[in-house]
C-alpha cells in the first residue's frame, strides 16, 4: 500500500471512530468541561478544571452519587473557538450527562447552542454573559452575572459611602470593559453625576502611564478599573508611583491572589467587586484549611477564588444529582437545580436560590480590599440590581 | 492509468459518502478540513505560486464570514451571498495589493500584517453592523432551494468547494496567468523583462487569493455560527501560512495533507491524552506533544508532507 492510500485510510477510519453513547452508566456519570489549559487565560482554565475535580473526587469518596462515580472529561479549547466546537462535538459523542464551567466568552457563544440541541445540560460556564441564563431555557443555567450588573452595586455603595463626586474610569477596549462602562453609565444617570473621565486602553497593553496621567489631571476622586488581572497592576501602581492615592474598584476579575502578590506593596487599598470568596489560608476555619490542605496535596499550587467559584458550581449539580433520583435525566436534574436553595458554605460564599423562572445563580456581589497584602471583606453581598 | 483514476473515483465517493457515515465529531472535522482548504488554495495561489508572503489572509477570511452572516441575516440566499462574500472580499484583496505592489519579502509581509490589523479593528470598531467585540451569533444557512442547510449538506457544499477550488487551481497553474503567477515568485525582474505585468499580476494573485478566503470564511461562518473580530487574527494567518508549509509549499496535495495535520492532529492527540492513567493530565498537554509532532515533521520533511510522500 503506498503511503499515499495509508494515509486516506486513517483519515477516513480517524474520522468514523465509533464514539460511546449514554452520559450515565450503571457506574458512572460523564461530565464534560471545556476549558483553556494552554491559550491566553490558561492560568484561570487550570484552575477551573481543578476545582471541579476537588468537588467530584470528594463526591467520588464518599461513594458517589447514587452509586455512581463522577467522571470529568475536560477538553483543552486554548480559547479557540473552533478548537472549542470540535472539542464539543467530541464530548457529544462521547455521551456527556452534563457540562460543567466552560470557560471562555467566544468559546461559550459557539458552543451552547450544539450542547443544548443535544439535550446536554449547560451549566455555570466561565463567561459573564447574558445569554447564558437569558432568556431561560430548560438546560441552562449561568453562574456569574455579567460585569453590567456586578460593577454598579459596590460602586454605588462607594460613591454614597465616600460621597464621590467625580467619578473615572480606565477600561479594556472589548466586550468586557465595554459591559462595565454600559453599567457605570447607567449608574451614573441614575445618581445624576456626569463621568469626569473615560479613558481606555488595548488588550495586552503594560504601560498606563498617559490613562493615570489623564484621569489625574481631571482631578478624579474614584476611578472604576474596567481590567484583568496585569492591567490592574500596571494601572494601581502607575497611580501610586505618581503619588495619587486616588480609591479605584476593580470588577471581579481583578479579584484574584494574584494582584496583592505580583503587585506587592503598591496594591494596598484597592477595592474589588466579589462573587464569590478567596480561599485565604490566614484565618480559614478548620473545614477550610483542611479543605486548602487536600487541594495542595493533589495539585502542589495554591488555591484561588476560581477553584471556589467551580466548586460551588460542581456542589450545585452534585447536590441537583441527588435530588434527581436514582435515575437521573438532564431535564430531572434541570428541576431539581430549580428548587435548590444554598446556605453559607464553609468558604463564606453567598447563598444561592434559582428558580424555575430564574437561572442565574450568583445575584449578590460584595466589596472586598487589600489590607496588608490579602484581601479583606469590606461588606457583606450586596443585592444586584437587575 | 486507468486503475489510478478508479483509485480517485473511490476515493471521491467515500468522502461524499462519508458526511452520512460520520459522527457529529468526524463531521465537524471533515468541514473544517474542507474550510481550510480552500482558504489554503487561495494562500498557496499567493504565497506559494505568486511568492507573496501574505499576513493578512484571515482578514479576508474575516471579510467573508462577516459579509456572509450580514447578507444571510438580511435574507439573502446561498446562491447569492457566497458569490457576494467571494466577491467583496476579492475587492479587499485588491485594496491590500495597492501598496503591496512595490513591495517584497518582509516589507509586504509588514504591510498585509498592518492591513490584517485594520480589518481587523474596523469589526470590532463598528459595532452597530458587526457587533463588535461581543460577537455574532450565525443562523443556519438557507438556500432558494433547501430553507434551512444542515450540518452534513454544510460538509458536502464545503467539499465539493474545496475539490473545485483545487481543480481550478491545477487548470489555472497550467494556463499562461498561472506561469505568469510563478514567473513572478521565481524571478521578479526576469518576469517583468519577458513583459509579464508585474504589478497587475500581483493584485490579480491578492483578489484571487481574497476571494476564495472569504468564500472560506463564508462556510466558516455557517461552520462555526458565532463570529468575532478576534477569531480573525494574525494568529490565524500565520496558522495558515504553517499549514501550506507542513503540507508542502507549492503543491496541491500540500494544501489538503496541511489541513488534515492542523485540524486532525490535535484531535488525535487528544484521543491519546484521554488515555492518560491519572483523571488530570497535565495542562497543556496537547499543545506540547503537537509542538513536538510539528518539529519532527519540518525536520524529517522539509519539503512538506507533499514532499515526503514524493521522497518515500
Amino acid at each position: 500500500m503506498s503511503i499515499h492510500r495509508l494515509l486516506l485510510s486513517l483519515c477516513l477510519l480517524w474520522l468514523a471512530l465509533p464514539l460511546r453513547a449514554g452520559g450515565l452508566t450503571p457506574t458512572e456519570i460523564r461530565v464534560g468541561s471545556l476549558q483553556d489549559l494552554s491559550g491566553p487565560i490558561a492560568a484561570l482554565g487550570t484552575h477551573f478544571r481543578n476545582g471541579t475535580q476537588m468537588r467530584f473526587d470528594e463526591e467520588n469518596a464518599q461513594g458517589g452519587v447514587h452509586g455512581r462515580q463522577l467522571r470529568l472529561l475536560v477538553e483543552d479549547t486554548a480559547y479557540d473557538p473552533k478548537r472549542a466546537v470540535l472539542a464539543a462535538e467530541k464530548l457529544i459523542g462521547q455521551g456527556i450527562f452534563a457540562t460543567l464551567h466552560n470557560l471562555g466568552s467566544p468559546v461559550v457563544m459557539a458552543t451552547m447552542p450544539r450542547f443544548l440541541d443535544a439535550g446536554v445540560l449547560h451549566l455555570f460556564p466561565g463567561a459573564p454573559l447574558k445569554e447564558v441564563y437569558d432568556p431561560v431555557h430548560p438546560l441552562k443555567f449561568g453562574m456569574s452575572p455579567s460585569y453590567t450588573l456586578s460593577v454598579p452595586p459596590p460602586a454605588r455603595h462607594l460613591i454614597a459611602a465616600h460621597g464621590f463626586k467625580r467619578v473615572g474610569i480606565l477600561y479594556q477596549d472589548d466586550d468586557m470593559g465595554r459591559e462595565v462602562l454600559a453599567g457605570m453609565d447607567a449608574l451614573l444617570a441614575e445618581l445624576k453625576l456626569p463621568w469626569c473621565e473615560k479613558t481606555s486602553y488595548k488588550r495586552g497593553a503594560t504601560d498606563f502611564a498617559s490613562q493615570i496621567a489623564r484621569l489625574k489631571a481631571a482631578d478624579c476622586d474614584f476611578v472604576v478599573l474596567a481590567t484583568v488581572v496585569r492591567e490592574t497592576i500596571g494601572a494601581y501602581s502607575e497611580a501610586r508611583r505618581g503619588g495619587w492615592q486616588v480609591p479605584m474598584l476593580v470588577t471581579a476579575s481583578g479579584y484574584t491572589a494574584q494582584v496583592p502578590q505580583l503587585g506587592g506593596a503598591a496594591m494596598e487599598g484597592l477595592y474589588a467587586a466579589a462573587l464569590v470568596p478567596h480561599p485565604d489560608p490566614d484565618g480559614a476555619n478548620r473545614l477550610l484549611a483542611e479543605w486548602i490542605a487536600r487541594y495542595r496535596e493533589k495539585f502542589h499550587v495554591e488555591p484561588n477564588t476560581w477553584d471556589v467559584y467551580t466548586w460551588v458550581g460542581a456542589d450545585l449539580f452534585v447536590r441537583a444529582l441527588h435530588a434527581a433520583g436514582p435515575q437521573p435525566t438532564p431535564q430531572k436534574v434541570a428541576r431539581a437545580l430549580e428548587q435548590l436553595e444554598t446556605t453559607r458554605d464553609f468558604f463564606g460564599s453567598q447563598p444561592i436560590a434559582l428558580s424555575a423562572s430564574d437561572h442565574l445563580a450568583l445575584r449578590q456581589v460584595r466589596i472586598a480590599q487589600i489590607r496588608q497584602g490579602r484581601w479583606e471583606n469590606v461588606t457583606d453581598y450586596l443585592p444586584i440590581k437587575r | 492509468m486507468r486503475r489510478q483514476q478508479a483509485l480517485w473515483l473511490l476515493a471521491g465517493l467515500t468522502l461524499f459518502g462519508a458526511p452520512w457515515l460520520l459522527s457529529p465529531w468526524g463531521l465537524s472535522q471533515l468541514g473544517f478540513i474542507a474550510i481550510y482548504v480552500i482558504a489554503g488554495a487561495g494562500l498557496m495561489l499567493l504565497a506559494g505560486f505568486a511568492g507573496q508572503l501574505s499576513l493578512c489572509h484571515a482578514a479576508f477570511i474575516g471579510i467573508g464570514a462577516y459579509v456572509e452572516a450580514l447578507l444571510q441575516a438580511r435574507g439573502w440566499p446561498l446562491e447569492a451571498s457566497l458569490p457576494a462574500s467571494a466577491l467583496i472580499a476579492a475587492l479587499f484583496g485588491v485594496l491590500a495589493a495597492w501598496p503591496a505592489r512595490r513591495l517584497a519579502g518582509i516589507y509586504l509581509a509588514i504591510a498585509t500584517l498592518s492591513f490584517g490589523f485594520i480589518v481587523q479593528e474596523v469589526l470590532a470598531r463598528w459595532e452597530a453592523l458587526t457587533g463588535g467585540n461581543a460577537g455574532m451569533v450565525v443562523a443556519a444557512a438557507h438556500s432558494v432551494f433547501v430553507p434551512t442547510i444542515d450540518a452534513t449538506q454544510l460538509v458536502w457544499l464545503a467539499l465539493a468547494l474545496a475539490l473545485a477550488c483545487l481543480w481550478g487551481l491545477g487548470r489555472l497553474l497550467h494556463s499562461s496567468g498561472g506561469r505568469a503567477f510563478v514567473a513572478l515568485r521565481d524571478d521578479a525582474v526576469a518576469a517583468a523583462i519577458l513583459g509579464v505585468a508585474t504589478a497587475r499580476v500581483k493584485m490579480l494573485a491578492f483578489a484571487l487569493a481574497a476571494a476564495l478566503g472569504g468564500l472560506a470564511g463564508a462556510l466558516y461562518a455557517h461552520q462555526l455560527r458565532f463570529i468575532s473580530p478576534e477569531q480573525f487574527d494574525w494568529v490565524m494567518s500565520v496558522e495558515l501560512l504553517m499549514m501550506l508549509v507542513i503540507g508542502g509549499l507549492g503543491t496541491r496535495a500540500g494544501i489538503v495533507l496541511g489541513a488534515v495535520f492542523l485540524i486532525a492532529l490535535p484531535q488525535a492527540i487528544g484521543l491519546l491524552r484521554d488515555l492518560w492513567p491519572t483523571a488530570t493530565p497535565p495542562a497543556g498537554f496537547e499543545l506540547c506533544a503537537f509542538g513536538l509532532i510539528l518539529v519532527l515533521t519540518l525536520r524529517f520533511a522539509p519539503a512538506g508532507l507533499a514532499g515526503w510522500r514524493r521522497n518515500l
